[in-house]
């Protein structure tokens, strides 16, 4: 993907570049928002990524304008605030999104990937899998190496979240999302529980270095083929 | 419908009491000059009637003098065929109570006699029933042997007084009414503008931070207080401003070095350019800065909340699916844990209120509850509806909690001494109990030997989001 990032705080860009380079995608940066509508407006992104509180055009009035003038390149905000503007709101119902700081690197990757599918239309994937998992969307059914797995509903929302975003992090508050529908993360391990008893269901019958869900200390989990 | 005030609510009214009080005053004056009045002339008419009688009497007298016994009785015809035999007659009784003249008693069957005290005249009132009259009497000495009885009916008397009665009712009733609405304008007046201020400030406390009173020409009392009053709404409103104010650069100045830190520290393990040990510090750095991070935010939700400054989202939500939910979020770690956790979602209360707000109120009483009981406990969520309020229940069976530390459970970091030793930032009691107030509900505690029960209560209705 060609990605534009317009955020004015180095070491943020810093890292937000770096992470998007390291994904593979081709990325652009700037950190004011009049060049940053310039750019959004000469040259066909994919996606930006557009930091709210910018110099020289603060970055909602940057997508306003851009809007106006006809770019259908989708956006994912960065907010400093907690509670959401009422005109982010409304960009948000024409297919932008928005991420409050500090956020999880790995969930702005999220993002950006789903509203370019969605950008481009590009239909959900009705079968998943990785390695000797087999998970079927439609008859609702999973199996690894031929066994099929007994998932209750949440668990299985859990791996389908996981195997969509097979080899990438995703942080525990996505999951939180994503899964169980609620925005915060609680103070007890409530994922933590949900993914060792996904895990050990998975594993049944496997061999360890078959393990296919695994903990990234402090950030959260990747489901990745066991490598051999 | 609640805009009809009850019968002890009208009782308290100020404006229905000045009303009453009004209209009273205003009977009493009137029914009091006017049965004053009633008196003074029904005195007045029967002293007429009786002047008119005695000078009769003499008339007849004077002429019995001079013409005798015929001359009396001619006269006594005259005068009776003059004012007509149904209200006049004239006797002539000696004091043997043999009647010596009369004049035509046609309509005057049931006379008694009326002597009068010797040398003297006696009138009086006499109710004829046979006759169906009542007549004003006058009886006099005309020699020691005889008096003579004169009596003219009062039924003229009586219907003018009638007359004068019925019109005194009329005007005593128009009196009241005059009075009652006199009185209601004039209390509706004076209590316009403190309702206008006791509608305002409900508002305010409601979070309508930029409400004020607009009331002109209420009276000097009036206007001052609304002057009054919309000053210290302006000292309120600024502060909550200034609050607000705080609360977000708190948190902006807050994020933006927080989501370097994370940034960097999350890089650095996603690129795997350290060793297993640098990834494992990294990651710690990745989960303080969370852990700070949901700890402000806390901070902030529940000192906004308390401030009545929250931005609530307000939908419709049905009680059963957040029961459902949060017992569904915990089960895993209620089995691990070998605790029944046990949901009772109730007959599908609707509440409105803030779904992410009360999520999380609720997911903190079940994470507390499941913390604190034993394995082989139970911990129950129910959600049911008593009036207007819909009742969310988190009951333990755990060892409850001790009497000393029930007061402080709600204080923001309070720890007890059982939950030293557990995860938790000593915030979760304190923002369910913001959450509930926020809402215009309430937190409630009950413990004891056999467990904890927490009772978060919502009012179903009237819930409005407030001005941002």
């Amino acid at each position: 993907m060609y990605l534009l990032v317009i955020e004015d705080d180095d070491i943020i860009a810093s890292f937000v570049v770096k992470g998007l380079r390291q994904a593979g995608h081709r990325v652009e940066r700037v950190g004011d928002g009049e060049t940053g509508l310039t750019r959004l407006l000469r040259e066909s992104f994919d996606a930006a990524v557009v930091d709210i509180m910018l110099p020289f055009r603060d970055g909602l009035s940057l997508v306003e304008q851009a809007r106006r003038e006809g770019t259908r390149t989708p956006i994912i905000f960065l907010s400093a605030k907690r509670e959401l503007d009422d005109r982010i709101r409304g960009l948000q119902a024409g297919g932008d999104d928005y991420l409050v700081k500090p956020f999880a690197f790995s969930e702005l990757l999220a993002r950006l990937q789903a509203l370019v599918r969605r950008a481009t239309g590009a239909s959900e994937a009705t079968r998943l899998g990785a390695g000797d998992l087999d998970m079927d969307l439609i008859k609702r059914k999973a199996s690894r190496g031929g066994r099929e797995l007994s998932l209750q509903p949440r668990e299985f929302a859990l791996l389908e979240h996981l195997l969509r975003h097979k080899g990438q992090v995703v942080s525990k508050i996505s999951l939180m999302e994503q899964v169980w529908d609620y925005n915060f993360d609680p103070e007890t391990s409530v994922v933590e529980t949900a993914v060792s008893r996904l895990r050990s269901k998975l594993q049944e019958g496997a061999r360890d270095q078959d393990e296919l869900i695994h903990t990234v200390r402090g950030i959260g989990y990747v489901l990745d083929t066991p490598r051999r | 419908m609640s805009w009809i005030p009850r019968a002890a609510e009208l009782r308290r009214s100020i404006a229905l009491r000045l009303t009453l009080f009004h209209a009273l005053l205003f009977g009493l004056v009137s029914a009091g000059g006017g049965g004053l009045l009633y008196h003074l002339v029904g005195a007045h008419s029967l002293g007429a009637v009786d002047q008119d009688l005695v000078a009769q009497a003499d008339e007849l007298i004077r002429i019995h003098r001079r013409e005798g016994t015929a001359g009396m009785r001619t006269e006594m015809e005259t005068d009776t065929t003059a004012r007509g035999t149904e209200s006049f007659f004239t006797r002539l009784i000696d004091r043997q109570g043999r009647v010596i003249l009369n004049s035509d008693l046609s309509n005057w069957t049931d006379l008694p006699l009326t002597p009068p005290p010797s040398g003297e005249r006696m009138l009086i009132s006499l109710d004829l029933p046979q006759s169906g009259r009542q007549a004003r009497v006058l009886a006099m000495e005309l020699d020691a042997d005889h008096y003579l009885q004169l009596g003219v009916s009062l039924s003229d008397y009586l219907g003018f007084l009638e007359l004068i009665r019925h019109n005194g009712y009329l005007i005593l009733g128009s009196m009241l009414v005059v009075g009652g609405l006199g009185g209601f304008v004039l209390a509706h007046q004076a209590m316009a503008g403190v309702n206008a201020v006791t509608r305002s400030a409900t508002r305010i406390a409601d979070g309508h931070f930029a409400e004020r009173v607009r009331t002109a020409g209420t009276g000097r009392e009036i206007e001052e207080l609304v002057i009054a009053f919309n000053r210290m709404a302006d000292q309120v409103q600024r502060v909550m401003d200034e609050m607000r104010q705080v609360n977000d650069s708190i948190a902006h100045d807050l994020r933006s070095p927080l989501t370097r830190i994370r940034g960097l520290a999350e890089t650095a393990v996603l690129h795997r350019v350290l060793s297993d040990e640098g990834a494992e510090l990294a990651g710690n750095i990745v989960e303080e800065c969370d852990r700070l991070m949901q700890l402000i935010n806390t901070l902030l939700d529940i000192a906004e909340a308390e401030a009545g400054v929250q931005r609530l989202r307000i939908e419709e939500l049905s009680a059963a699916s957040l029961v459902s939910q949060v017992v569904e979020l915990f089960s895993g770690l209620a089995e691990e844990k070998g605790i029944y956790l046990q949901a009772q979602p109730g007959a599908g209360q609707v509440l409105r209120g803030d779904r992410r707000r009360l999520q999380r109120a609720l997911a903190n009483l079940v994470d507390n509850a499941i913390k604190y009981t034993p394995a082989g406990g139970e911990v129950r969520v129910a959600a049911f509806q008593t009036g207007d309020l819909t009742l969310v229940e988190v009951a333990d069976s755990g060892p409850g909690i001790p009497e000393a530390e029930l007061p402080h459970i709600f204080e923001r970091f309070y720890r007890g001494d059982r939950s030293r030793h557990l995860p938790g930032n000593g915030l979760g009691l304190a923002l369910a109990q913001a959450v509930a107030r926020s809402h215009g509900g309430s937190l409630r505690v009950q413990s004891g030997a056999t467990g904890s029960q927490f009772t978060l209560s919502l009012p179903q209705s009237s819930l409005t989001p407030p001005a941002a």
